[in-house]
């Protein structure tokens, strides 16, 4: 076995991200309580140089490719998923040193925790190998378990981690099982030798068929699709909300992305995947956006919005039997980056809004908030257009690739009924923006909420990358 | 300014759509920033005046012997689509910027004392949506006009809803998603399009034949959008409560401008991309568009807010639009966009003055209303003179367009010339009976006057805010200037109708005629020779890339 210098220099950003988290676990041990203001801002740094690291390997002229015996692979993909993770991961540490601040929780292992979900979203993003993947979900998932739990004082919070635990391992015993199954099948866990030997025609197998499925099932409970969406909105809900903006983001992303890399590349061309991705996007869809439809907070409408975007990334995971793995790989990452942008920039708004102990996250909380904090309102107002897919914001692009997509390969009906769900979401989506700038408080003022300087950075952030995301040229 | 024109046309100032485009849009920027109400005014209206200043030298630089695009420009907008950022216009599209550019800082003049909450969230959003109009109206490139076309919602959507009356937030969210549905189905035809075509350019749209049931789709798919917009008979459910509740400002440029874009698309996307389907839904659509002039006045005759009553007549007056456009004849598609130009003027008058109205009186309930003329004379005449141009008398600007479309739609079916025509009479009637009842007779609000209504207890409430209409103001100088331009305007379109229809004649021939005379029949050989051709092009663009 000998590694090469690349192997190293390949995985960068995975090793910065784990260094850091041992890194602030040991200092947690050593640093006293008073200095403990330190945590977000050194989780920052580590966050920032993983990023440019991956910048620096995208920007290279050659990608370093299969890595590590093929475990691993590093390529345009996996880096631009990285890469949203990372921002993900940044926000959150943002929002989550104002929140914790307010909460006057303890820091904790917080940000270690965070930064091992990361390393766990790297792996399982970089993965071309099924038990890596597996690996990398665990280490992500068991992370995401505590942070949505880590408030245990508050009930909504211990409910909401236990919920997600259980169904999550529920979940990881279906792909595991699946996983066996093909394992079974083919002989091997590598992606490209999967790929293979389908090509060989033995997509027939029942094993191959319900290995297949069961993976699907348990890809479905991590990122949500219905009909395996139920854990969805209570732990969206009740977790806080700068956690909430992580698990919808950073960990819903690279299991997405995973689960494209891997029904684009392993799966592929060969066998029909499309029928059945295609149905479980129109029910995600559908569901997704009727629950958020008659919300009226609107923390747990974003949650269903959340679950309803799933549906719009299975619309594009439908052409992925179709359509050649590069493409889908490409509009998904897209899409991924903008659902990135405006799920975390909401989410952070509203643990900016709801106040000490999250009491305000209903629509009548906010009437005529936007009128008394008009860029505030402005940047809540770009995320909910961003999110309703409206032209010129990211969101908009980011549908318009994945439907692009569907449409070249014939799905044509699937992408109505999107269209049509996308005109359902856009109500529930206005009339966030209606609460916060056309309908007033009569007779008083509401009250000014204060914010930071890091605060409005990362809603800048996120509401400018909203508008101009579309626009820049990409790499891939 | 002869050499200034000719100047323009031979150097081809290219740069002047984008800088109609992004002086309004970073116009909103600079006014958002700013919190104190006197700077975003002037500064709104700074802006927008110079827009139209620049925009006029469009005119100057236009030539008219070239029906083709004019003033282009291209770069790449998202390279690896091939989606481009490209805009130019030709005689379609000419006027309709003039319009916007002419019209908006009438409407920020207008609204200066109206708007007096967010002073400048408003004025942003006016500036935004004449950005995005423009943009609209200058995209080459089909992507970007969808871009546009989208963006515009946004603006509308706040001025209805941040500075409308009291059901404002239904209107607004009704409004928009009313448009939204359409402009959805219009994105997945055009996804289905420009896969077919795997080009954005509408140059290259324009030259492709779509197959007749892609063309049938389509066209149903692209006329939704529209026909919401402009809007159709059956499809107008969001306008008379958008116009209603939008304040004045926000009904101009949604009446004078944002409708007109319906009719441009049809004009510019569904007539000559899909003309086999056109043609074969031009008689419901001319049915339907008079079904909406009917309807509209009919609707319009007994309303008791005069704000409404305007509002169904617009809708009645843009269904004579459309059967001018659905004629295909020269004449009736010139009499079409000429209406367009006129509709955008009164109308925009005419909605300005009701805002005075309401802002010096805060109701626009027609019995609330009696003897302004004698109160008002100034405003009543501005009035009178905008509303006989509405009812198309000669020498106005109502009248040229309408007779140009009811001549070409009388050679087409008669029966329907003559409804439209019984439509105008009706429009006529309520108009001047509005006119009487709220401007002549007797001022109500006097002492006498109101102790005799207070007798029947269900105008009490109409007495509170009752203060009378003897004491009023009559316009200021900003609501003057915002008048006056429009008044003279109309008086212009009026008598001199060649001038506006000469820019048009050559683009319409090109642009939309040629492609609804029956192709010349294409054998299965030269079909295929075509698509080796096209597949060959691409090629070599992707090679060149």
């Amino acid at each position: 076995m000998n590694l090469s210098s690349l192997e190293f220099t390949g995985l960068m950003p995975l090793w910065i991200v784990i260094a850091g988290a041992l890194f602030l676990l040991l200092l947690e041990v050593v640093l006293k309580e008073e200095g403990r203001e330190i945590a977000p801002v050194l989780t920052g740094t580590f966050l920032v140089l993983s990023l440019s690291s991956t910048f620096h390997l995208l920007s290279s002229r050659g990608m370093p490719g299969a890595l590590f015996h093929g475990t691993v692979v590093v390529d345009l993909y996996s880096l631009t998923l990285q890469g949203i993770c990372l921002l993900s991961a940044l926000l959150t540490c943002v929002f989550s040193s104002w929140y914790l601040k307010q909460e006057k929780a303890v820091t904790g292992e917080y940000y270690a925790l965070l930064l091992l979900a990361v390393a766990g979203m790297f792996t399982l993003v970089l993965a071309a190998e099924f038990l890596t993947l597996f690996v990398g979900l665990e280490l992500m998932s068991l992370s995401g378990y505590v942070l949505a739990g880590y408030f245990r004082v508050k009930e909504r919070s211990t409910e909401a981690a236990l919920k997600y635990f259980m169904l999550g391992v529920f979940a990881s015993a279906f792909l595991l099982y699946g996983i066996s199954l093909l394992y079974g099948a083919s002989g091997t866990t590598r992606f490209p030798e999967l790929r293979h030997f389908l090509e060989q025609g033995n997509t027939g197998s029942l094993f191959v068929e319900l290995g297949a499925a069961l993976l699907l099932v348990g890809f479905g409970f991590k990122v949500a699709l219905v009909p395996f969406h139920g854990w969805a909105p209570d732990v969206y809900d009740g977790a806080a909300a700068p956690v909430s903006a992580f698990l919808s983001t950073g960990v819903k992303a690279a299991a997405l992305g995973a689960l494209v890399r891997l029904f684009a590349e392993a799966f592929g061309l060969q066998g029909n995947w499309s029928l059945g991705f295609a149905v479980l996007a129109v029910l995600t869809m559908v569901i997704g956006n009727f629950g958020a439809l008659v919300q009226s907070s609107v923390k747990r409408m974003l949650a269903y919005s959340s679950v309803a975007h799933a549906g719009y990334l299975a619309v594009g995971l439908a052409a992925a039997s179709l359509a050649p793995a590069d493409e889908v790989e490409r509009g998904a990452a897209f899409y991924l980056l903008a659902y990135t942008l405006m799920t975390a920039g909401a989410f952070g708004w509203v643990a900016w809004a709801a106040g000490k102990g999250e009491t305000k996250t209903d629509f009548e909380d906010y009437r005529g908030l936007g009128l008394k904090q008009p860029w505030m309102g402005l940047m809540m107002a770009v995320f909910m257009f961003s999110l309703a897919g409206m032209t010129p914001t990211a969101g908009f692009f980011g549908k318009f690739y994945l439907f692009k997509l569907a449409v070249e390969h014939g799905l044509i009906w699937l992408v109505i009924v999107a269209v049509l769900n996308s005109f359902v979401s856009a109500y529930y989506y206005l009339r966030v923006v209606a609460f916060l700038f056309m309908k007033p408080l009569e007779g008083k003022e509401p009250p000014l909420i204060t914010s930071t300087a890091g605060l409005r950075a990362a809603f800048l952030l996120c509401a400018a990358g909203s508008l101009i995301v579309g626009f820049l040229k990409f790499t891939f | 300014m002869a050499p200034i024109c000719a100047h323009l046309r031979r150097k081809r100032f290219v740069l002047i759509l984008s800088i109609l485009i992004f002086l309004p849009m970073g116009g909103a920027l600079l006014v958002g920033l700013f919190p104190q109400a006197r700077v975003s005014r002037t500064l709104s209206f700074l802006v927008s005046l110079v827009t139209f200043v620049f925009s006029l030298a469009l005119y100057g630089g236009f030539d008219l012997s070239d029906g083709g695009f004019q003033f282009k420009e291209q770069f790449d907008l998202v390279a690896n689509l091939g989606i481009h950022y490209s805009v130019g216009i030709d005689g379609l599209s000419l006027w309709l910027i003039l319009l916007s550019t002419f019209i908006t800082p009438l409407v920020i003049l207008g609204s200066l004392s109206a708007i007096e909450k967010n002073v400048r969230g408003f004025f942003a959003s006016v500036l935004l949506m004449e950005a995005s109009v423009i943009g609209t109206l200058a995209s080459t490139d089909i992507f970007l006009f969808y871009l546009f076309w989208e963006l515009m919602l946004i603006p509308a959507f706040f001025l209805i809803g941040v500075w409308g009356g009291p059901n404002r937030v239904r209107a607004t969210i009704k409004f928009v998603l009313f448009t939204m549905l359409g402009s959805l189905l219009l994105l997945v035809a055009l996804i289905y399009v420009i896969h077919e075509v795997k080009s954005f350019e509408y140059a290259k749209l324009f030259d492709h034949f779509f197959p007749e049931d892609v063309q049938f789709w389509c066209f149903l798919a692209f006329g939704l959008a529209f026909f919401i917009k402009v809007p159709l008979f059956p499809f107008h459910a969001w306008l008379p409560d958008a116009y209603t509740e939008a304040p004045a400002g926000g009904t101009v440029l949604l009446s004078a401008v944002m409708v007109k874009l319906g009719a441009y698309g049809l004009l510019r996307f569904c007539i000559p991309l899909f003309p086999n389907a056109a043609k074969d839904f031009a008689p419901w659509i001319m049915a339907l568009a008079v079904l909406g002039v009917i309807h509209g006045a009919l609707m319009a005759s007994i309303q008791t807010d005069f704000k409404r009553l305007m509002a169904y007549s617009s809708l009645s007056h843009m269904g004579l639009i459309l059967l001018g456009l659905f004629t295909f004849s020269l004449t009736g598609l010139q009499g079409g966009l000429l209406q367009m130009i006129s509709h955008g003027v009164y109308m925009a008058g005419l909605f300005l003055l009701i805002g005075m109205l309401y802002e010096r009186r805060k109701s626009n309930e027609m019995d609330a209303f009696g003897g302004i003329a004698k109160v008002l004379p100034v405003l009543s005449t501005a009035f009178l003179w905008l509303m006989v141009a509405a009812v198309g008398i000669p020498g106005f600007a109502g009248f040229p367009g309408e007779i140009l479309i009811l001549v070409s739609a009388y050679k087409i079916s008669p029966l329907l010339a003559l409804i439209s025509i019984a439509g105008f009479v009706l429009s006529a009637w309520y108009m001047f009976n509005f006119y009487g009842k709220v401007f002549l007779g007797p001022i109500k609000g006097q002492p006498q006057d109101t102790r005799s209504s207070r007798k029947s207890s269900g105008e009490k409430n109409l007495d509170k805010n009752f203060e009378g209409s003897r004491n009023l103001e009559d316009l200021r100088w900003h609501e003057w200037l915002a008048v006056l331009p429009l008044a003279a305007a109309v008086l212009w379109i009026g008598l001199t109708p060649n001038f506006f229809l000469r820019p048009m004649e050559k683009s319409l021939q090109l642009g939309v005629i040629e492609k609804l005379k029956p192709p010349p029949v294409m054998t299965d050989f030269a079909a295929r020779e075509r698509r080796n051709q096209i597949e060959k092009e691409i090629e070599k663009e992707k090679k060149h890339r």
